[in-house]
């Protein structure tokens, strides 16, 4: 499974709508993120979106969708071998979930439908997807998204724990369900050899060899009785038939004598039906001869109407052609008028021919009066617009004339302008001199000003320096005085207390000599002590003023130094600005010379205090006179062309006035000829007609002579049509009268006949021969009953004579019939008796044969079941936690940790190895004499790639034990924290490893360092509006 | 003109918890005294200026300090990133390195928008540079834009696009200067040092040489950490390869720049010129006592990777090695053959399970399973997983 594209919608802190996330082409790639941005929820929208479940989430599906969102969509593009399917889910806080899995057809035609729907609804998706992945939800978390935290835990956690994780990740609660299995198989197995034991005890007891022997002789005395019972059937049941046959014979003989008897009374009868048959068949050829005088009867009849009909008919075809004779009469006489009409035609033809060049004239007369109006009023414009233009030129030309006056007013004069351009940047430059200067001058009574006043302090701090040391010597001559003082009185005070010690004839402690008198001595008293203290302190505030006066005096003295040296500064500026000072006002004075010789005369008259004042008013002037003369002239310039351009509007308009005179002139001749020509054809026409219109006077002429044409054309059309009829009418009215005479003729020959044949036959009349006659079928069912009676009785008679002679005098009657049956009933009875008895007795013998076998069988199966019973207690014994599983588990984390140790080897370019010992994880660091470390001393980077190599080993066996195609991405949920340059090139080498044979590695990380280095990032930020991701790429 | 070609400096790579900056200063001080001695017109640096996107400072001081004294000496210089080289970065500092005739191309360009450079080298003398840093498929595509690329697929592969590109940049040489290539890419059949990042040179990233240009005077390639030439096309190109040596891959293995002398029209000629101030790689496989012995005199020699024989683990080795010797970066230990696990009748990982039931069977009852058993026992474990699998 390697992902292409994924949506989400509303799913966790993806609360927003944004454009997929395209992963086509990603190789290796970072999700990086602040912590709770959603890293983690981009992969569980990927399983979501593959198994509708997320790790961590064991409750409702519903607390997935984002707070506030109705519902959550997550749809997954992503490939499975050859084959690109799309899963969507989407979940709705109140509606049914819905589930759809599609699968892409890369071939399908740009506009068409790409997807195939493959299965929808939960429950099918999610087998389908199952089934595609070869991997479950608890597999592919397990394989393809590596939360590498937990490795990590998994390296530091106890040997029983780390068995258990095991455990449930390699699935091998498979072999704790298989000993569940082969326990109820074993107990299945106790039942059923219970069961066979207890049916062979119970149900087989009797199916012996003995049983069977005497069960096989009562079948045969049985088959012996039967034998001799069919034998006796067989003979009552020949007899029964022969009684039956002759039973028959007699029952018929005693029908057919009463039959003959009956047919003998219906005799009388036959003979009258003979009578009758006669009559019919004389009657039968007279019948037609009747038809045919009927017929002409009525023939007559109708002819007759015939004749009639026609005479009249011949009348009315009379009085027509008469009618029509005298219209014909009528119209020739209405003819002789045409010849006379035809002449005047004639010459309405000539006058016509003029009409049409007439209309003509009288048209170009009609435009040549409408062309001369419209020149006469394009004449009179033109006059107006010159008066116009002749004012507006006149107003320009005056115009002009002061524009002329205007440049001259300007009184602009270039070479005055040369000469100030060239002493306009000397003036310039003199005006910032003399400004400069006059600073200058202020700076320099600044500079004495300050050199007086440094001056003066100067003076004042020395006489300060003599005040201040006049003091200090005072005060130090007073601290000298108080100190005498106060080395007098502590001298006293000594002297004093040694005499006390004195004692007459004692050594002196000072000097040694005997003691003779003891001098009086004070005592000791406060006030002398106090005398003391007072000398002492002021001594001390002598000492205090003598300090003081000596700082002030060292102050005044600084004070007196610098004010030394601030008036030496102050005089040397002085000094300075003031040279400065001469130096610039002699460089104005230069310059202003210089001006004054090369414009002084030129700028006179202009305003202002100095020459360079002067000067640049003047080139200002210069400059503004310069605007003025520019802009007279142009205006100047602008005018000419404006009368120029009137005069030559002037032209012109002479010109056209002179084209539309011209005009006026043509058209009014054009229209002088048109309307004589037309006055000439007036005259013309008028000669022959005083018709408005002679053409429609010709025209109604020419139609009065095809009316009276056709009107001669019609009669005469008339009156040969009435003769032909009158013919046809009269033809007809004779044909009816041969017709009528033919038929009476007829008629009558027929009459004759009849009457002769009719008497031949013996009928009296007509009407007796037809009430005689009878129709074919009639006669023939006649015929048949007849015929019919004479058969039958025929057919009996002979029927009798053949039955006596078969019965021959045996009669048989009911009686004996009875009896023989009765005994046929009584021995069937029996055989049937017997017969079930021995089928009964014979089934029981099958049956006691069979069980006899199926209870050999059966104590054979026992043996086998008890066989089976055995293997399966060995193999639950086998299979318990504390046997196969224990070794199953030990070799399990044996292969692992070899495997991983393995990946970690290739994975830091053979430097570590995982190791198994004393019930722990050890790293072996190859770098360093293979110094042994247990996983809890190891840095950041170490435990992530020892437990990445566990982790990465771990998804292996997963698949291999899920037996799923190779996965074609792989998910790392990294967990650690910081790692340093060199761990974190290993482990960016180690990651950069992963992809290979294209498959995509993904590793959620907030290690900025880390997140760099891999081509690719998604980015995932949070907001309060929701997570968003976006990827990167150096 | 005089041109040198240097490459994959890789500075501020920490490797076996060393820096090795020191090292790298006294290269690039030899390297710039080389410049202004030998005055070298135009300086070549093929990419992996630093070893990280965010190198320390202090070597991108040492880096500055090289460019701003060589610049100043009034030598140009170009750089463009390697795989290593964090694009951006380079861009960003290269604005200001251009007052110091330091020009980067931190990412490929189109020619005309800074894939290509014309330089007026010494009097009279005009350099045209192609330059193609390294770049991912994707930037390749999305950085220079080619007239066909109106069918551009996103699985267009690495070498195909690459070439592409240089057809592109190549078509700005000029028959009146001296016209240069430079790229940071793994050209097929060259031979690595495995100190180069592996991702970057597999297969899916090995250009093929014939697409190098065939009339630039010279080609200064950049990537592999070993120096060589590549033979077989028309134009002469070099892998100038690292300065130090960077892993034991890399021992005894001689580590020069180039020195070109080129002048339009004219074919040029090159010399390799050993690089100084690195520290070499030693292996070295002794006895404690032997080091202990010679400890003074193998402390000098360089950083090394010594392996010792052993008759029994020794966890103090280490220690003991590295007091002895501090600039001991790798310690190995060389120990007997172990006996065989007698655990060979132990099923190979992913056996069927029967198999491994039966091992286990052999190794607790010391004879094999009945078949019985065994047939049970599959029975058993296919109906377990196959529902399972339902």
């Amino acid at each position: 499974m390697r992902p292409l594209e994924l949506a989400v919608e509303g799913f966790t802190c993806f609360k927003e709508r944004q454009s997929p996330l395209d992963l086509r082409g990603l190789h290796l790639l970072a999700i990086a993120g602040p912590t709770g941005s959603g890293k983690s929820s981009l992969l569980d929208a990927m399983i979501f979106a593959l198994f509708g479940k997320v790790p961590r989430l064991k409750r409702q599906i519903s607390e997935l969708i984002s707070l506030g969102k109705p519902q959550l969509s997550v749809r997954l593009d992503f490939t499975v071998g050859q084959g690109t399917y799309r899963v969507v889910r989407i979940v709705h806080r109140a509606r049914p979930t819905l589930a759809v899995l599609e699968q892409v057809d890369p071939d399908a035609e740009v506009d068409a439908e790409p997807l195939r729907k493959l299965a929808e609804g939960v429950r099918q998706v999610d087998e389908r997807v199952r089934g595609l992945l070869g991997l479950d939800y608890e597999t592919f978390t397990r394989a393809v998204v590596l939360p590498q935290g937990q490795f990590a835990a998994f390296l530091e956690s106890q040997p029983s724990k780390q068995r258990e994780i095991l455990r449930d990740l390699l699935r091998l609660h498979v072999y704790e369900a298989m000993r569940f299995r082969a326990s109820a198989e074993a107990r299945r197995l106790e039942t059923q050899v219970e069961a066979d034991e207890r049916r062979l005890r119970e149900d087989y007891a009797d199916a012996t060899a003995d049983h069977l022997g005497q069960r096989r002789r009562e079948v045969q005395a049985l088959k012996d009785d039967l034998s001799v019972s069919t034998k006796a059937l067989a003979e009552a049941r020949t007899a029964e038939t022969a009684t039956r046959h002759l039973r028959e014979r007699s029952r018929e003989l005693e029908t057919r004598r009463r039959d003959l008897a009956g047919l003998a009374e219906q005799s009388v009868d036959v003979e009258t039906l003979a009578t009758r048959l006669a009559a019919a068949r004389k009657a039968a050829p007279l019948l037609p001869r009747l038809e045919t005088v009927a017929r002409l009867e009525r023939d007559l009849a109708e002819y007759r109407t015939v004749v009639d009909r026609e005479a009249q008919a011949l009348a009315v075809a009379e009085k027509a052609l008469e009618a029509a004779r005298e219209a014909l009469a009528k119209a020739r006489d209405a003819s002789a008028e045409i010849p006379g009409l035809r002449a005047r035609v004639q010459a309405l033809d000539g006058v016509v021919a003029l009409l049409g060049p007439r209309a003509k004239a009288i048209e170009r007369s009609d435009a040549a009066e409408r062309r001369t109006a419209e020149a006469d009023r394009r004449a009179a414009e033109i006059v107006e617009q010159r008066a116009a233009a002749e004012a507006s030129s006149g107003t320009l030309r005056a115009e002009l004339n002061q524009a002329h006056g205007a440049v001259d007013a300007a009184g602009y004069d270039p070479d005055l302008e040369r000469r100030l351009d060239g002493v306009r940047d000397t003036a310039g430059r003199l005006r910032d001199r003399r400004s400069a200067l006059g600073d200058l001058g202020e700076q320099v009574e600044d500079a004495e000003g300050r050199r007086r006043r440094a001056e003066a302090q100067r003076v004042e701090a020395t006489a300060d320096v003599a005040a201040a040391e006049q003091r200090a010597q005072t005060s130090q001559e007073a601290l000298g005085r108080a100190e005498e003082a106060w080395h007098a009185a502590r001298h006293e005070n000594h002297v004093d207390l040694l005499r006390r010690d004195l004692e007459p004839g004692a050594p002196c402690p000072v000097c040694q000599q005997d003691v003779g008198e003891v001098p009086e001595h004070g005592t000791l008293t406060d006030a002398a002590l106090e005398r003391l203290d007072a000398l002492a302190a002021e001594v001390e505030t002598a000492r205090a003023q003598a300090e003081e006066h000596r700082r002030r005096l060292e102050s005044d003295r600084a004070v007196a130094m610098a004010a030394a040296s601030e008036l030496d500064t102050a005089r040397r500026r002085a000094d300075e600005l003031r040279a400065e000072a001469t130096d610039a006002a002699r460089v104005v004075g230069e310059l202003a010379a210089d001006l004054h010789t090369a414009v002084g005369k030129d700028v006179e008259d202009d305003a202002g205090d100095t020459v360079e004042a002067r000067v640049l008013a003047a080139v200002d002037r210069v400059a503004k006179a310069r605007e003025v003369h520019r802009q007279a002239q142009e205006r100047r310039e602008a005018l000419a062309e404006s009368v120029a351009a009137a005069e030559r509007t002037l032209e012109r308009l002479a010109d056209e006035g002179r084209a539309a005179e011209q005009r006026r002139d043509e058209s009014r001749a054009a229209l002088e000829v048109a309307r004589a020509e037309a006055d000439d054809y007036t005259a013309k026409i008028r000669r022959v007609t005083e018709a408005d219109d002679p053409a429609e006077e010709r025209r109604g002429l020419a139609e009065r002579i095809d009316t009276l044409e056709a009107t001669e054309r019609r009669a005469t059309e008339q009156e040969r049509q009435r003769a032909v009829d009158q013919q046809g009418a009269s033809e007809r009215h004779r044909n009816a009268l041969d017709d009528l005479e033919r038929t009476t003729r007829h008629l009558e020959q027929n009459h004759l006949e009849v009457d002769q044949a009719l008497a031949d036959a013996g009928f009296d009349d007509a009407e007796v021969a037809r009430a005689a006659a009878l129709d074919d079928a009639e006669q023939g069912e006649l015929d048949r009953r007849i015929r019919d009676h004479e058969k039958a009785l025929h057919g009996l008679e002979t029927r009798i004579a053949d039955l006596e002679a078969e019965l021959d005098g045996e009669f048989v009657n009911q009686e004996a019939m009875d009896a023989a049956e009765a005994k046929v009933r009584q021995l069937t009875a029996r055989e049937r008796d017997e017969r079930d008895r021995l089928a009964a007795l014979e089934g029981a013998l099958d049956d006691l044969e069979q069980r006899v076998q199926r209870r050999v069988g059966l104590e054979q199966g026992l043996e086998g079941v008890r066989g089976e019973r055995r293997v399966m207690r060995e193999l639950e014994r086998e299979l318990r936690s504390d046997r196969f599983q224990a070794y199953l588990l030990e070799k399990i984390f044996q292969d692992l940790v070899h495997g991983a140790s393995l990946r970690l080897y290739e994975l830091t370019q053979e430097r570590y190895q995982l190791t198994f010992e004393e019930g722990q994880f050890r790293v072996i660091d190859g770098d360093n004499a293979n110094q042994r470390r247990s996983t809890d001393t190891l840095s950041g980077g170490e435990t992530f790639l020892a437990s990445l190599a566990l982790a990465l080993e771990l998804s292996e066996q997963v698949q291999r034990e899920a037996g799923a195609v190779t996965l074609g991405s792989i998910f790392i949920d990294e967990g650690f924290g910081t790692l340093d340059p060199e761990t974190l090139d290993i482990v960016a080498g180690a990651i950069e490893s992963l992809p290979r044979g294209g498959r995509m590695v993904g590793i959620i990380t907030h290690i900025p360092e880390l997140t760099r280095r891999l081509p690719f990032r998604v980015l995932v930020d949070k907001s309060p509006a929701g997570s968003r991701y976006r990827v990167d790429e150096e | 003109m005089r041109i040198l070609h240097t490459s994959d400096w890789h500075v501020g790579k920490v490797w076996k918890q060393r820096k090795r900056l020191d090292e790298m200063a006294r290269v690039l001080d030899h390297l710039a005294d080389f410049v202004e001695r030998e005055r070298i017109d135009l300086v070549l640096m093929s990419g992996d200026v630093f070893d990280t996107p965010v190198p320390p400072a202090e070597a991108e001081r040492m880096v500055f300090a090289f460019f701003k004294r060589i610049g100043l000496a009034g030598t140009e210089s170009v750089l463009i990133a390697g795989n290593h080289d964090s694009p951006a970065r380079l861009a960003a500092w290269g604005q200001l390195s251009e007052l110091v005739r330091c020009h980067v191309v931190a990412r490929p360009a189109n020619v005309g928008a800074g894939g290509t450079l014309e330089l007026d080298v010494c009097a009279g003398q005009r350099a045209v540079i192609a330059a193609l840093p390294f770049a991912g498929v994707r930037q390749l595509l999305s950085g220079v834009e080619l007239v066909d690329d109106a069918h551009k697929a996103k699985e267009q592969t690495y070498p195909h696009r690459m070439a592409q590109v240089i057809r592109h940049l190549s078509g700005a040489f000029r028959p009146d200067a001296v016209n240069l290539f430079m790229a940071h890419t793994f050209v097929d059949g060259a031979i690595i040092s495995r100190s180069e990042r592996m991702v970057h040179v597999g297969d899916e990233w090995a250009i093929d040489p014939q697409a190098l240009p065939k009339d630039a005077d010279y080609i200064a390639l950049g990537h592999v950490h070993k120096p060589q030439t590549i033979d077989g096309i028309p134009a002469i190109a070099h892998y100038a390869g690292s300065p130090l040596q960077l892993d034991f891959n890399e021992v005894n293995e001689d580590k020069h720049f180039l020195v070109i002398e080129a002048e339009p029209g004219v074919r040029p000629t090159v010399e390799a010129v050993p690089y100084e101030g690195g520290r070499p790689l030693v292996d070295l496989r002794a006895t404690l006592e032997e080091i202990e012995r010679d400890a003074e005199a193998l402390g000098r020699a360089g950083w090394i990777r010594v392996t010792v024989p052993l008759t029994a683990p020794d966890p103090d080795l280490a220690t003991a090695v590295r007091r002895l010797l501090p600039n001991a970066v790798v310690v190995k230990v060389e120990l007997p053959e172990q006996a065989a696990n007698d655990d060979s009748d132990r099923p190979p990982p992913g056996a069927p399970a029967a198999e491994v039931f039966s091992a286990y069977y052999r190794r607790h009852h010391e004879r094999a399973p009945a078949p019985e058993l065994l047939a049970a026992f599959r029975d058993l474990y296919d109906e377990e997983t196959e529902d399972e699998v339902e």
